[in-house]
């Protein structure tokens, strides 16, 4: 009789409990009857891989996904989600990895927009009162498409806060922001959290995860694995957990490779292997100057980069500073308006992409979908894209034998996939980013330039990916890594460069990078 | 753009048996995948030829008659059979003239325009050149006939490529200029005065099609089969049939892989051109030896259909093309045998269309609700 009493002396009713909730799409078991609480005023890491399920839980509770089974308490009341307006009403947030905003409206328009309050003084008033309320510096009255990616991830929660959010969920929040936003965003958190709200953090960098929040929860293959108290933990055994494989706990070797990946341990402290690098200088870009995709101003400040046999250069940049227009430039992709571009003493400037494909240059675009592979096309005749006349014979393309290759390749590289004769646009996007990048390695590269190769992969397949840069590199390829996922460059490249506003600033060699120096000149501070 | 170039194969659904891992699948299953692929066809012709019963109810006539008039024409007389293959020719031809460009997601309206350039460069030759001997004349003949197809589309094409002028117009509109030209060349150029309507003089003996059998079939309907099975072979087997697909799939990936987007969109509608302008060649030297006013027919609206039905699978065109002429044929003994207008037969054919595109629809709203169902 005093029992339940008790218990509620001992912990008080958490914000979010939610419990034994199931999710299958089709066959796959999603989520395996996950258990997962929030206790108020708290801010809750929720780690694991892309398929562990934390996303998919997440989606549940925002209602995207209805849930198989598992029922949900806010406040000790249970609710029924069937939409993401009932989560809003329940007082759920979500901010999601991409945003969805009008380009063409406001900071308030766009916050106000799916509500019935009009963008008005009024909600320009309350837009500035919670911006300045929880640190999240925007302009009410500039377009978004103006906006950075940080201060447009402002706008997101915002427009969360703006509808009465309890739970504020985010997902991945960090992985295109400098450190200096990082540390930003994670103040405001602590100011929402300071005023009776709670925060779901979706990530898998636990270094992140382990300076900001009160709890953590692990997640792997649609369970739930653990939950640790802020402080009850180390970041070998949250990357132990994570990786799940209980061998590597012990194995101080597997599991930092694993905090490596996950951002977990500092970098100065890592020892990678060093290729048997040739020093002779492979690619040479010299004061290229590239225009913008309208053709008339210049998108890049003229710039140089010599690239040696069996090195990883990396680019660090927030989004939109040049990377898409240099990652083209370097390829091929677009023309170079002066300057000039050898591949081993071969001039490729002024030559069609086809050009510079057959003399050994691989593009692994940022937009998957729209620049990488042909949606309504077979995974075979997508790996087949761009070799096509080197393949044929007669003008004629053995198919018999691309198919036997396409399943070798969908082995080797585990796209998960019916067959070979599934449209690549049917598969999900780490496995489109698997096909990418099968193609991409089966030529043989002299230059790979890269530009965000992980965006959206889970761990095992990032540190697969990792491994098959860093091969490809031993066997004499030199490799651009462009990237807005700062830990990723840093993990990958011999020698950083930044750009920014579309000059290359600073270049530092591994073991010399400093990653809120690197931050700083990301922003364009002067170091 | 509402039309997107269709894709050969349906996906796999989870029900499906699983196919072998390179995707290929055993006789029995591909067997089943025909049949459960043949179904919505079925179903669209059945429905069409219901509604166009009520149609012919309404109208106050008989239409079992009707339906038997339409679909034996073809079957009961030898004259019907060759008229079937003769009608076959041009439809098969337009198809593709319009799935080529489709497959790399252009419009090529401007079908009856190429054709009739095809006609003209045909009596051209036929007729200033009539003293050859045949070996020459009729090669010749046909030849001149593609070419001047393919130029008349090369004018859309380059418009699209050097100005962005939208193909869709610029063929459509390269039509009317057409129908002016064969009104100047066939009352101006080389008229036939005694004719009564406009029409040109006949072309020498030398440029006409040999004919096979009784009643004579023009071998023009072998050179546009042997056509369709060099254009299906090259559209799945080469490298320009693979980057045509690629343009149409994604025209900016296909860009960053090293294809000529542009180069082989202005290719897709020259083969195009060229095709419809052998139609037109072969109108002119196997079946009225000279060109006259009308002479494209309904051939480019029927063209646009099959291709749409056959989902611009250049395989599928042929056999497509064939039902479709099987009801242009019967379409006037139906009218004699049962009152029935002509035209009915091209409500008919629309209908096919309109309910084969409601049946993509309700198969994308079933596996959305599976989808969603399953998760």
């Amino acid at each position: 009789m005093s029992e339940p009493q008790a218990g509620a002396d001992r912990a008080p009713t958490p914000l979010l409990r939610m419990t034994g909730i199931r999710k299958e799409f089709g066959p796959v078991v999603a989520l395996d009857g996950v258990d997962f609480t929030v206790g108020a005023r708290e801010i809750h890491g929720l780690l694991g891989g892309n398929g562990a399920g934390k996303t998919t839980l997440m989606n549940v509770l925002y209602g995207l996904y209805a849930a198989d089974g598992g029922t949900v308490e806010i406040d000790g009341v249970p609710v029924t989600i069937g939409s993401p307006r009932d989560a809003i009403k329940a007082g759920v947030g979500m901010v999601h990895q991409s945003f969805l905003q009008v380009d063409t409206f406001t900071v308030t328009e766009n916050v106000v927009l799916g509500t019935e309050n009009s963008a008005d003084a009024a909600a320009k008033a309350r837009v500035v009162e919670l911006s300045q309320r929880f640190g999240l510096a925007v302009d009410p009255d500039r377009k978004v498409e103006d906006l950075p990616v940080g201060v447009r991830q402002r706008v997101e929660i915002l427009k969360a806060l703006y509808r009465g959010a309890k739970i504020l969920v985010l997902d991945e929040p960090t992985t295109n922001l400098t450190p200096q936003e990082v540390d930003a965003l994670f103040s405001s958190m602590k100011a929402i959290v300071d005023e009776g709200m709670s925060v779901i953090l979706i990530t898998h960098k636990i270094r992140e995860t382990m300076a900001v929040c009160g709890a953590m929860t692990v997640m792997r293959d649609g369970r739930r694995v653990a939950t640790f108290q802020g402080g009850t933990t180390t970041a070998d055994e949250l990357a132990a957990s994570m990786v799940g494989d209980s061998s590597s706990v012990g194995d101080p070797r597997n599991s930092s490779k694993a905090a490596v990946i996950l951002g977990g341990a500092e970098v100065g402290q890592t020892v990678l292997d060093t290729p048997d690098v040739q020093q002779s200088v492979r690619a040479v870009a010299e004061r290229i100057e590239i225009a913008g995709m309208a053709g008339g101003t210049a998108a890049i400040a003229p710039c140089s980069l010599a690239i040696r046999r069996g090195e990883i250069v990396g680019i660090a940049g927030v989004a939109g500073n040049g990377q898409v227009e240099l990652a083209e430039a370097l390829t091929g992709v677009r023309e170079l308006v002066a300057g000039s571009f050898e591949l081993d003493g071969v001039q490729l400037a002024g030559r069609p992409t086809a050009g510079w494909l057959s003399a050994g240059v691989v593009y692994v675009p940022e937009d998957r979908q729209r620049d990488g592979i042909l949606p309504d096309a077979s995974i075979t005749e997508n790996l087949m894209l761009g070799g096509q006349r080197e393949r044929a014979r007669g003008g004629l393309i053995d198919w018999a034998r691309a198919r036997q290759e396409a399943v070798q390749a969908i082995a080797d590289y585990s796209v998960r996939t019916p067959s070979a004769a599934t449209a690549a646009g049917q598969l999900s996007g780490g496995n489109i980013q698997r096909v990418i990048l099968a193609r991409a390695f089966a030529r043989r590269p002299k230059l790979l330039v890269l530009h965000n190769p992980t965006r959206g992969l889970d761990i095992a397949s990032t540190s697969f990916v990792f491994d098959r840069i860093r091969a490809a590199a031993a066997e004499g390829c030199a490799v651009v890594v462009i990237s807005e996922d700062l830990d990723e460059v840093i993990a990958l490249a011999d020698r950083l460069s930044v750009i920014y506003s579309g000059a290359l600033v600073a270049e530092r060699p591994r073991g010399a990078i400093d990653p809120y120096e690197v931050g700083r000149l990301m922003m364009g501070v002067a170091a | 753009m509402t039309i997107t170039a269709p894709t050969p194969g349906s996906p796999p659904t989870p029900a499906a048996p699983a196919p072998m891992p390179d995707g290929r699948h055993s006789l029995a299953q591909k067997t089943r995948r025909l049949l459960g692929s043949a179904i919505p066809y079925l179903l669209a012709v059945v429905a069409a030829f219901a509604v166009t019963a009520v149609i012919i109810l309404l109208l106050g006539h008989d239409p079992f008659k009707a339906f038997q008039a339409v679909l034996t024409t073809s079957f009961k007389t030898p004259n019907g059979i060759v008229e079937t293959f003769h009608k076959w020719t041009p439809i098969t031809l337009l198809a593709l003239a319009f799935a080529i460009p489709l497959a790399a997601g252009r419009f090529n309206i401007g079908g009856e325009g190429q054709l009739i350039l095809g006609a003209t460069g045909a009596v051209a030759v036929g007729i200033t050149l009539s003293d050859l001997p045949a070996f020459v004349l009729l090669p010749l003949t046909l030849i001149a006939g593609t070419v001047a197809g393919s130029l008349w589309a090369g004018i859309a094409a380059w418009l699209m490529q050097r100005f962005k002028v939208n193909e869709i117009l610029s063929t459509v509109l390269l039509n009317f200029v057409s129908f002016q030209l064969l009104d100047y060349v066939a009352s101006e150029v080389w008229p036939n005065v005694g004719a009564g309507f406009p029409a040109t003089e006949y072309i020498g003996k030398g440029a006409e099609l040999p004919t096979i059998g009784k009643p004579p079939m023009h071998y023009g309907v072998l050179l546009a089969l042997l056509v369709a099975i060099a254009v299906a072979v090259w559209m799945r087997r080469s490298v320009g049939g693979f980057e045509l697909k690629a343009v149409g799939s994604n025209e900016r990936a296909a860009k960053v892989h090293g294809i000529r987007a542009g180069k082989v969109a202005v290719t897709s509608m020259l083969v195009a051109g060229a095709l419809a302008g052998l139609a037109g060649a072969i109108e002119v030297t196997g079946v009225h030896e000279r060109m006259l006013e009308g002479i494209q027919s309904n051939f480019l609206l029927l063209g646009i259909i099959v291709g749409l039905i056959a989902r611009g699978s250049v395989v599928a065109v042929p056999f497509v093309a064939f039902g479709i002429a099987v009801l242009e044929v019967g379409a006037s003994s139906m009218q004699r045998a049962a009152q029935v207008p002509v035209e009915l037969v091209l409500i008919t054919e629309g209908l096919i269309l309109l309910f084969l595109l409601a049946s993509d629809v309700i198969s994308g709203r079933i596996k959305l609700r599976r989808k969603r169902s399953n998760g």
